[in-house]
């Protein structure tokens, strides 16, 4: 085809700018595992050796077994949570990224959607009914309130084109019905103690984290992760607004559509599990813009072992630094984060 | 590849915006579209850009109606250049050009070498070789709109749509643009103010008045004092420069 023959580009002269990228991904996953490793061991009264054992026995290697309540603090407690805390890192950092894109908004933040606030409705509502004895309730709770939440989003987004700022507006609106709601529930019936319960709550604490947490947050990622991704460069051409992005060949109405419904998911789970831990989801990503630019197939995995670690590393801080009182993790989030995150800025000369 | 648009009608509700318009670009040619404000310049080119759900009518390419096509075919066919189209985004301006190469590679795929020097070849047409490494935040207007057709190169389509692609350039580049919009093989539809502009370098002219079209043809036959006044409403005379080109002149507006 002639006409196809437009630049007849000369091959090739330009070098691939791969080694960086691949670099970065190597080295950060390396962070990642040694975070992990590094963050079993924080605040729990066990050395390395037992914490080896307690792994050992479960995975069937010859080791003589702990004792049972140390296994138990072990295996049951400190091992879930600390991949718990990756996984609700990397899944926030991820939602925040996508959304940033579609909403072409550098202030869009998980919680955007309203997402958070009908998880919050859930929760109360179980506390208040009285279920609130199993962790199963509030978290069962919260992700019904959530997914409740996003269904109320997606009715009234229904026909319209999913432009980014009706986007933003209709998750605004569903965000404060339900915190409304939440509020209205809580003065009416909540006593002292679940107010307090659900304010901590809130605020997100990785204490209650179990394996079943773990493996809904683990399988949830590993899928949301995997379409956002394929999404890469459809978030990238984004940039210009929806017009430009359509005439480069994205289904802009399709793309939103998936992309709405995956981190709406990811953000339900994410949070229905620790409640709403602010501030990695917003600032993750513009940390990683910063290290690796604005393109998606390496800012979306990275904001992903970024998030991961940043929030290991957070509540690993939370166990220890007011010990044995436990901060919520979301208040640790923003302390930690915004100096981080100013110093980031500073370096850019953004500041 | 010819583009036709058959009885096109769109507009937003309560209000027509482009109201049957009949239009035959042929392949290789360079259409001038010219109008005033709010003539429905932008929204006919979104409309053949495939970018609207059409009121009425259709839009053809090669015979071939493009209402149910995937966005990523159009892609391969047309590209189009938005009047403004700006990001808060911190891209570099090669990987602005890269995201022309959009709907060219799968999509779990990065770019490969022939992306890269399609997109190296694209920068070089428009002279942005030295600003590969810029950030978009600190390019100029004008650089910025050559980033943005350089990246329309890289789509490699054989149809091209440029909505007053010469905004914010120099004279020099406007000149070079246009030629550029003139020679490529093709076929490209340019919204333009500057009349002159449009005569020396288009094919032909269609001129757009209320959302139809008020006249067609060759820049002698469209760009003449009694239409300039209907459409425009301004007192031109048309003339020629001393290089032989088509010149308009205006004399002051009566109020």
């Amino acid at each position: 085809m002639a006409e196809a023959a437009v630049l007849d580009p000369v091959v090739s002269v330009t070098p691939v700018r791969r080694d960086k990228g691949v670099l970065l991904t190597v080295l950060s996953l390396a962070v990642l595992m040694v975070s992990l490793v590094l963050a079993v061991r924080i605040g729990v009264a066990a050395s390395w050796p037992e914490i080896g054992r307690s792994l050992g026995a479960r995975l069937g290697l010859p080791v003589v077994p702990l004792p049972r309540l140390l296994d138990s603090l072990i295996w049951d407690l400190r091992l879930p949570r600390v991949l718990l805390a990756a996984l609700v890192g990397a899944a926030l950092a991820v939602c925040g990224a996508a959304l940033q894109s579609i909403t072409r908004n550098s202030l869009a933040d998980p919680y955007l959607l309203g997402v958070s606030s009908g998880a919050s409705t859930g929760a109360v509502v179980v506390v208040v009914l009285g279920f609130a004895g199993s962790q199963l309730g509030v978290t069962g709770g919260a992700l019904a309130g959530a997914l409740g939440a996003f269904g109320l989003l997606m009715l009234l987004l229904r026909r319209t084109g999913l432009d980014s700022v009706r986007i933003v507006l209709t998750g605004v609106v569903v965000g404060q019905l339900f915190a409304a709601l939440t509020s209205l529930i809580l003065l009416s019936s909540g006593d002292a103690d679940s107010i307090r319960a659900l304010t901590t709550w809130l605020l997100g604490s990785l204490a209650s984290a179990r394996w079943t947490s773990v493996v809904v947050c683990a399988v949830v990622l590993a899928v949301g992760l995997l379409v956002v991704w394929l999404c890469s460069s459809a978030l990238d051409g984004f940039a210009f607004g929806a017009d430009t992005a359509s005439s480069l060949g994205v289904d802009v109405r399709t793309t939103r559509t998936v992309l709405l419904v995956t981190t709406s998911v990811l953000t339900a789970v994410a949070v229905a599990a620790v409640g709403a831990v602010g501030f990695v989801g917003l600032i993750v990503p513009h940390g990683v813009r910063f290290l690796v630019g604005p393109l998606h197939r390496r800012l979306v995995p990275l904001s992903a072992v970024v998030g991961a670690v940043f929030l290991v590393w957070t509540d690993a801080l939370t166990r220890v630094m007011f010990s044995p009182l436990e901060v919520p993790v979301g208040v640790f989030t923003a302390l930690l984060g915004v100096p981080l995150f100013l110093l980031v800025l500073r370096r850019k000369g953004e500041l | 590849m010819r583009i036709t648009v058959e009885h096109l009608s769109w507009g937003v509700p309560g209000k027509i915006i482009v109201g049957d318009v009949n239009l035959r670009v042929e392949p290789g040619e360079t259409v001038g579209l010219i109008g005033p404000n709010g003539s429905g310049k932008s929204s006919l080119l979104r409309c053949m850009a495939g970018l609207r759900t059409l009121t009425t009518g259709a839009v053809r390419y090669d015979g071939v109606d493009i209402a149910s096509w995937p966005a990523r075919e159009r892609a391969r066919k047309m590209a189009f250049v938005e009047q403004t189209a700006d990001t808060d985004s911190d891209l570099r301006v090669d990987q602005v050009v890269m995201l022309g190469r959009t709907a060219h590679r799968p999509r779990w795929r990065g770019p490969d070498a022939t992306d890269h020097a399609i997109v190296a070849a694209a920068l070089e047409r428009l002279d942005l070789t030295a600003l590969a490494d810029r950030s978009w935040k600190q390019l100029s207007g004008g650089e910025r709109q050559r980033a943005h057709l350089a990246r329309a190169l890289a789509q490699q389509t054989p149809g091209l749509l440029l909505d007053e692609p010469t905004n914010h350039l120099d004279v020099r580049h406007q000149l070079e643009l246009m030629e550029l919009a003139g020679r490529t093989p093709q076929t490209v539809v340019v919204a333009l103010h500057d009349l002159a502009l449009a005569a020396r370098y288009c094919d032909r002219l269609v001129l757009m008045h209320r959302g139809t079209v008020a006249a067609e043809g060759a820049a002698e036959d469209v760009l003449t004092a009694p239409l300039l006044r209907e459409v425009f409403d301004v007192d031109a005379e048309i003339g020629r420069d001393s290089l032989g080109h088509l010149a308009v002149g205006y004399r002051e507006p009566v109020r």
